[in-house]
């Protein structure tokens, strides 16, 4: 093979989507390995790795759900806020009935209401999702604030412990997981979705609702965001107006760090939410036991996000991008 | 040759066993996290304190967290780290009781030991094995504190009105501030013999912002505006200028987070061209200083901001040492209350401007810290702590306090 042709194959590979997901993911488990070395084995221990999991179920749950919305080319800043709301008057239902299957229930129902309700704002006003999803981040947070009247609801530690216990945060993120893996690559749901993403007048012209869709991503996000919610209330045992606060942005940093394209289109993937989140907590638990100043883990992992970042993100060569 | 050989080997025997004889054992390093939510200098006076004080003096080291929000999901997240690096306890200084309760529980569950800075006692968490105790602001002292500051302000005979920050009072989340708020409403109530619709209580305890209601309202205003939510502090801070505009207010106090509040005071004062005092909790640092000289502030309300911590160093040591008994009441989580300092002039304040800033003006540091814990008192208890604190309640004993 010539030198140019070489050199051409080497080029394609890094642009090509398979390089984009095995990026992050090469990286987390360089990240793991440093960090192992660095700490003695310490940070590769059983605990500590349970502990990541742990600590990343919030934010990778409800990146899967924002991946649907993400894939549309469409940026959504309500998770955050729907996520908490969902949270907050699912723990209400609780102390009301004391049923956590009810509980859980309110936090998958709120959460499909909530987005849903934004996705039927932006396509009946045809306004740009991002601009509703805005509006609606401060009004269901200025819900969530009088609901709680500046307090905090919380649920039983009992119920925590129960529901910890039997693994109910696992189930419900591997749940998920696992259904928007063959939603997203099996099924015309995840292609359409692409499509429209890689360019939403060709989409329409083969036959593709940009409303439905957009509608049926908005549902599975709100699935997620309802999901997300429990595991909120599990890992924390109580909601305030201040939790979650920096979820949304969570969310869509997990999903640039694992390689989702921020355009959408082709070359997302449902799963780089998850690897995403992966690596921040790693990242952030690893500095903090290699002893690193709180100080400058921030800095630290701005740097490093700003390199991971720089080497996925292309805009991807393809037919004319949809305008605004 | 066989004999040189043993003679070599023994002697190499010999040699090895005097290493391992001489090898120092190291007393093992006492790993603590401190789930912090202060920022910038308070931060920086906190890691001063613990790495260069406390840790040199009782062999433990510190890792403090950056600024967490003041809920349970930031303890809790950050517990899970100080247990997988190795942390035995907590040092925590999340207030709200949802939080204390959680991190308690977590604390419980992995075995480390928790105590937290704040000013009541958890009740549900308090039972618990691992759950040491709280040290902080002394309630009482702080309605002390804020009573006697408002009575000195309101004693030249004029009507005086006050806008005040509450911040975490209702449902005493933070029981200093509650504690503070109930100070000026008793102040008021002696100095203007006023009469308030509701009980001091349940005004405290009210989440709505507003005006008190009294017998005197023509003359007399009190503007309370509680709120927690710190990623949207600019709203307290709009309602304070909105209140102080209408020139009904001539007192701005707060029990935290006064400073954010100057600049709207500052423009309130230009534009009605009056003076408004400034009272509020505030720390050892360069800005309470620079405002009591210029006259900015009227009244500081000092938390001697290291004392509470340096205790609670100590009940962890204690603690992870064998004593956590003596740092309870038959099981029970204690609280132990640091007096806070009312300095009305830079003149006071310049007698305690350098305390708990540096290394060897710490107020609990070297000798006095040891002596809190079982390095050199082996039957410390938390009593012996806290009669400790109550001299430290004066000023000058303070000083010679620190001559130990």
């Amino acid at each position: 093979m010539t030198e140019k042709k070489k050199v051409s194959s080497l080029k394609r590979f890094f642009e090509s989507r398979l390089f984009n997901q095995l990026l992050p993911i090469a990286f987390l488990i360089l990240l793991c390995i440093v960090f192992g070395i660095l700490t003695d084995g310490r940070f590769t221990s059983l605990n500590s790795l349970k502990i990541i999991l742990d600590q990343s179920l919030i934010v990778g749950t409800v990146a899967i759900g924002g991946a649907f919305i993400f894939a549309t080319s469409n940026t959504a800043l309500s998770m955050g806020a729907t996520s908490l709301l969902s949270a907050t008057v699912a723990c209400i239902v609780y102390n009301a009935t004391g049923s956590p299957v009810l509980m859980i229930v309110t936090a998958f129902g709120m959460g499909i209401l909530l987005m849903v309700f934004s996705a039927v704002l932006s396509t009946l006003l045809n306004v740009r999702v991002l601009f509703v999803t805005v509006i609606m981040m401060a009004l269901f947070a200025a819900v969530q604030q009088s609901l709680l009247g500046g307090g905090t609801v919380a649920v039983p530690f009992a119920l925590v412990n129960d529901l910890t216990n039997s693994g109910v945060h696992y189930i419900l993120f591997g749940a998920v997981f696992v259904v928007s893996i063959i939603l997203f690559n099996f099924t015309e749901i995840g292609r359409s979705l692409k499509m429209i993403g890689t360019n939403r007048v060709c989409a329409d012209m083969t036959g593709i609702s940009y409303k439905k869709f957009l509608t049926i991503a908005f549902i599975l996000g709100g699935i997620a965001c309802g999901a997300g919610a429990i595991i909120a209330v599990i890992r924390a045992g109580s909601i305030s107006t201040t939790s979650l606060a920096s979820l949304n942005m969570d969310v869509m940093l997990a999903l640039v760090l694992g390689g989702m394209s921020i355009f959408g289109g082709s070359k997302s993937f449902v799963y780089a939410g998850v690897v995403g989140s992966l690596t921040v907590v790693a990242l952030n638990q690893g500095l903090l036991m290699i002893g690193v100043d709180a100080s400058y883990i921030q800095a630290i992992r701005g740097i490093i996000f700003l390199i991971l970042v720089v080497t996925s993100q292309k805009r991807p060569k393809g037919l004319p991008a949809p305008e605004g | 040759m066989k004999k040189v050989l043993a003679l070599v080997l023994a002697v190499v025997m010999v040699l090895s066993l005097a290493a391992c004889n001489n090898t120092p054992t190291e007393k093992k390093t006492i790993k603590v996290g401190v789930a912090n939510i202060m920022t910038g200098e308070s931060l920086e006076a906190i890691k001063n304190y613990y790495n260069n004080e406390v840790g040199p003096t009782l062999n433990m080291e510190f890792m403090i967290s950056e600024g967490l929000s003041n809920d349970a999901s930031g303890l809790v997240d950050f517990i899970d780290k100080a247990y997988a690096s190795g942390c035995s306890g907590i040092i925590n200084m999340i207030t709200g009781s949802e939080a204390v309760n959680q991190g308690a529980q977590k604390c419980e569950q992995y075995g480390m030991w928790f105590c937290t800075n704040n000013s009541a006692v958890a009740a549900d968490v308090a039972g618990l094995s691992h759950n040491i105790g709280h040290c902080g602001a002394d309630p009482i002292g702080m309605e002390e504190a804020y009573k006697k500051a408002f009575s000195q302000i309101c004693s030249d005979g004029e009507n005086h009105s006050v806008f005040m920050y509450t911040c975490a009072a209702p449902g005493k989340t933070a029981a200093s501030h509650y504690y503070s708020a109930i100070g000026v409403l008793e102040a008021m109530k002696e100095t203007y013999s006023l009469t308030y619709t509701k009980s001091i209580e349940d005004i405290v305890n009210d989440q709505n912002p507003g005006e008190v209601a009294h017998d005197k309202m023509d003359q007399i205003h009190i503007y309370l505006c509680p709120g927690m939510d710190f990623s949207n502090f600019g709203q307290y801070v709009t309602a304070c200028q909105t209140q102080l505009q209408t020139g009904n207010y001539d007192i701005f106090a707060a029990c935290a987070n006064w400073a954010s509040f100057t600049e709207a005071i500052k423009g309130c004062e230009s534009q009605l061209k009056k003076d408004i005092k400034i009272v509020g909790t505030m720390n050892i640092e360069d800005q309470t200083k620079q405002g009591l000289s210029d006259g900015t502030i009227d009244g500081a309300i000092i938390n001697p901001l290291n004392v509470a911590n340096g205790v609670l160093a100590a009940m962890i040591y204690n603690a992870v040492n064998g004593a956590s008994a003596n740092m309870k009441e038959a099981g029970t989580a204690q609280l132990l209350g640091v007096k806070p300092w009312a300095c009305m002039s830079a003149e006071e304040y310049e007698i305690i401007a350098n305390l708990d800033k540096e290394v060897g003006k710490f107020v609990l540091g070297g000798n006095g810290l040891k002596e809190l814990t079982v390095l050199t008192n082996k039957n410390v208890t938390y009593k012996d702590m806290n009669n400790t604190l109550a001299t430290l309640a004066d000023i000058q004993k303070v000083v010679e306090f620190m001559k130990k």
